[in-house]
């Protein structure tokens, strides 16, 4: 078992820079212990991706990526067979095929002759390794990232099904592939549409929120570490104010990162409202966000 | 512990939530792996399991704590305390005394079993309550059937937590036990009646509401629509036809880069017949454009109408970009106008609308009714590959907003768009629905000129 409990999930994830809060620690644990799926859905920038870049730092495992997109098929997520390079090899070993079937009797026989040979034509050298693929060939097990699944075609989410039920792939030219490792998957999801309930079932689920205020003074003071300790607090109390209000996009936690780098920049160690007004850019993408968030700020800082 | 989740699981199933048995003995298995230090571990593992996103987790929230906080925990320095299996006995005493399977109604049992902490049968009563339909009245329009249902309801909980009540008085002759008894049953009754009152309830966390965007110039692009002066629609339709041609460009080009699909390997043996065989040029095949089905329901009553018109042409002159779009427009009576729309002459199709026999201008805006017939109509047809796209300002007249259909429609579909043409910040006033379907729509967005119509338009064929 790569982690003895939960406590042993913080920890560890926390020694790649990774702050997990006891929830996301608990169901990392369980996936793990279980091998299941996780399926995690949360607002822009909660650090749904990194969670998955933090556990395979962590796991010292390789991490395999398969972004999700409308039209994206299985040759693009599985493999390609190559057609062309197959039908390359057939030209040039031509002149062996006549010597296999040269004393053939009768066209049976010769056909027979070929079907033995059939290896050589149908192998692994012909297929091209899509990152699904990759994940459950590995030799040793990988962090498979499926990420924004739900930007997929409903068919694309069939397969996956597929793929996840036992993580075994038929491929027609080769026959059916058992998985040499079971990878630990992590699905995230942005609610673009909603996942089937087949998929769900594989699944644990898991809703990451902007973190606690003391989850997110410690990740900003884990990236910065020279920040002070008076400037943190204010600022993580002004953004979970923000996040309160009605935005077009709230800020999120590199917001809140970069935020603080440039207080930091200016060299400040305590919020003021002009010095906050003045950087209030890096925090509100849009410009009608940011006179909204302008004309509260005072009650927030 | 299995006893006890499996029960739990009967509950969120009476709740609507779906939970299979798989999910029960995967959760009682992972239950033993953690090490359980307070609640939040054992809700947490349970969340995992149980609830499979973030929408769902509000209705497993309330059943949870519906199932695992019922009854009010004697506190441990309250001496006169009573343990916790003598009030069950009390309990069990009252109701046998009282309660005579033979004669009582459904949700008379459904209580009683609450009562004794097996809230199942109520929850599964109430549910089906809530997602009642309304029956189609000719004379005079009312919300009621729902409404009386939950009345009734309301009564027999009452009726029987007095009874109770009373006999505990009358009978038990320990003050702590008397005393916990009437706790409990008055406990029970308050989450009964806080269930009925209040509708299924989502978290919306996840949704995509697009407002109002200050900008500071006012043009032809940010004129209300509701307010538009007859002598610009020429300029309107003209702008319209602008940002097609612009959108359109965008797509042709966007299509070209990403159209090269797999190997075709028909054309390439083919061709290389003129090498000796050998397959130097390799073809490809062109991929198949994904395709969206479109449906939209349009109020066209009052000022909607105006944005209602905009949407419609704005669509169908992109009508090359879907696979299908059909249409539907309602007052209180939902009609369909796909036929009408499907000439080249969109706008003047447009003008006819309104002629329609079908459509009854003097009725009153009904969205429940307008949904009830759209899932008589259509639900059948509806797929994953369609997204359904509503626009109106929710205003209903207070009458039943049957909110639940847009849950049914939303399972069927790929997404569920709410288009509102009102300006933001009325929205959640008066008789205004949309708190109550924006919980069902995967995205809402403001589209009370051209400017936010065309935002929206781009989204959805880029
Ligand atoms: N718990 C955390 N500990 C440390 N850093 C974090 C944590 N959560 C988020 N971050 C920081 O926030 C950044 C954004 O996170 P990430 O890109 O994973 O978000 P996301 O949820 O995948 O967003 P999106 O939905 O946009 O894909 C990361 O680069 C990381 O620096
Ligand atoms: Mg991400």
């Amino acid at each position: 078992m790569p982690f003895n409990d939960v406590k042993d999930v913080q920890k560890q994830l926390e020694s790649v820079r990774y702050i997990a809060s006891q929830e996301i620690a608990t169901v990392v644990f369980l996936a793990v212990a279980t091998e299941k799926p996780i399926l995690i859905e949360g607002p822009a920038g909660v650090g749904k991706t990194q969670l998955a870049k933090a556990l395979s730092m962590c796991l010292d495992r390789q991490l395999i990526r398969l972004q999700c997109y409308e039209g994206l098929d299985e040759a693009k997520a599985l493999y390609e067979w190559e057609y062309a390079k197959q039908l390359l090899y057939t030209q040039m070993v031509k002149d062996r095929i006549n010597h296999v079937i040269s004393d053939a009797r009768t066209l049976p026989e010769a056909v027979d002759r070929i079907a033995s040979q059939e290896d050589a034509f149908f192998s692994e050298r012909f297929v091209q390794p899509r990152p699904l693929l990759q994940a459950i060939s590995s030799p040793d097990p990988v962090v498979l990232l499926i990420d924004e699944v739900d930007k997929s075609d409903p068919e694309f989410e069939a397969f996956l099904l597929e793929l996840l039920s036992d993580f075994q792939v038929t491929i027609p030219e080769l026959g059916t592939r058992k998985p040499l490792t079971i990878p630990l998957v992590i699905l995230t999801s942005n609610n673009y549409r909603d996942m089937s309930d087949a998929l769900k079932r594989r699944c644990l689920h898991l809703y990451i929120d902007y973190p606690e205020p003391e989850i997110e003074m410690e990740i900003v003071r884990m990236k910065l570490p020279g920040i002070s300790v008076k400037l943190v607090e204010q600022l993580i109390r002004t953004i979970t104010a923000i996040r309160g209000m009605e935005l077009r996009k709230k800020p999120c936690i590199s917001e809140s990162i970069d935020w603080a780098r440039s207080l930091i920049a200016l060299e400040k160690d305590e919020l003021t409202l002009p010095d906050a007004s003045a950087t209030l850019n890096t925090v509100c993408k849009y410009r009608s966000d940011l006179l909204k968030v302008r004309q509260q700020l005072s009650q927030m800082i | 512990m299995l006893n006890s989740l499996i029960k739990f699981a009967e509950c969120c199933r009476a709740w609507d939530l779906r939970v299979s048995t798989i999910e029960v003995m995967d959760c009682a298995a992972q239950l033993n792996l953690v090490p359980i230090r307070g609640e939040n571990d054992f809700k947490t593992v349970l969340r995992a399991n149980f609830a499979k996103s973030r929408r769902e987790q509000k209705k497993f929230d309330q059943v949870y704590h519906l199932y695992f906080h019922q009854r009010p925990i004697p506190l441990d320095h309250d001496r006169e305390a009573v343990s916790g299996e003598i009030v069950k006995e009390g309990i069990e005493k009252l109701l046998e005394e009282f309660v005579n399977p033979e004669n009582m109604t459904e949700a008379q049992h459904g209580f009683a079993r609450m009562i004794q902490g097996e809230p199942a049968a109520f929850l599964d009563h109430v549910q089906r309550l809530q997602s009642a339909e309304e029956k189609r009245q000719k004379a005079i329009k009312s919300n009621l059937a729902q409404l009386s249902g939950k009345l009734s309801l309301m009564l027999a909980i009452s009726q029987m937590t007095d009874r109770f009540i009373d006999q505990v008085k009358r009978t038990e002759t320990d003050p702590a036990l008397r005393r916990q008894l009437i706790d409990h049953l008055s406990d029970r009754a308050q989450h009964a009646r806080s269930l009925i009152s209040r509708e299924p309830d989502y978290y919306t966390d996840m949704l995509v509401e697009t407002g109002d965007t200050q900008s500071g110039q006012t043009d032809l692009a940010t004129q209300p629509l509701s307010t538009m002066d007859p002598h610009l629609m020429d300029d309107m339709k003209e702008m319209i036809a602008r940002l097609v041609r612009k959108l359109k460009d965008q797509m042709a080009r966007r299509y070209a880069v990403k159209n090269r699909g797999s190997i075709d390997v028909k054309q390439t043996l083919r061709r290389s017949a003129k090498f000796q065989g050998v397959p130097i040029d390799i073809r490809y095949k062109a991929r198949e454009k994904t395709r969206a089905k479109i449906v939209t329901l349009c109020d066209i009553s009052g000022s909607v109408w105006t944005a209602s018109k905009f949407m419609l042409h704005f669509l169908y002159s992109l009508q090359d970009c879907f696979s299908r779009v059909r249409s539907f427009v309602f007052v209180s009576d939902l009609v369909e106008i796909t036929d009408l729309l499907e000439t080249p002459q969109v706008s003047g199709a447009l003008d006819r609308v309104m002629s329609n026999p079908g459509i009854n201008t003097h009725a009153r805006t009904d969205y429940g009714m307008a949904f009830q017939q759209f899932k008589h109509q259509a639900l059948r047809e509806l797929d994953k590959k369609t997204t359904v796209i509503i626009l109106g300002d929710a205003r209903s007249n207070y009458q039943n907003p049957q909110a639940g259909i847009l849950s049914q429609i939303r399972e069927k579909v790929r997404r569920m768009i709410w288009l509102n043409p009102e300006p933001q910040h009325t929205w959640y006033t008066g008789d205004s629905e949309i708190r109550q379907y924006r919980k069902h729509c995967h995205e809402l967005c403001a589209c009370s000129n051209l400017s936010q119509l065309e935002d929206f338009i781009r989204r959805l064929v880029l």
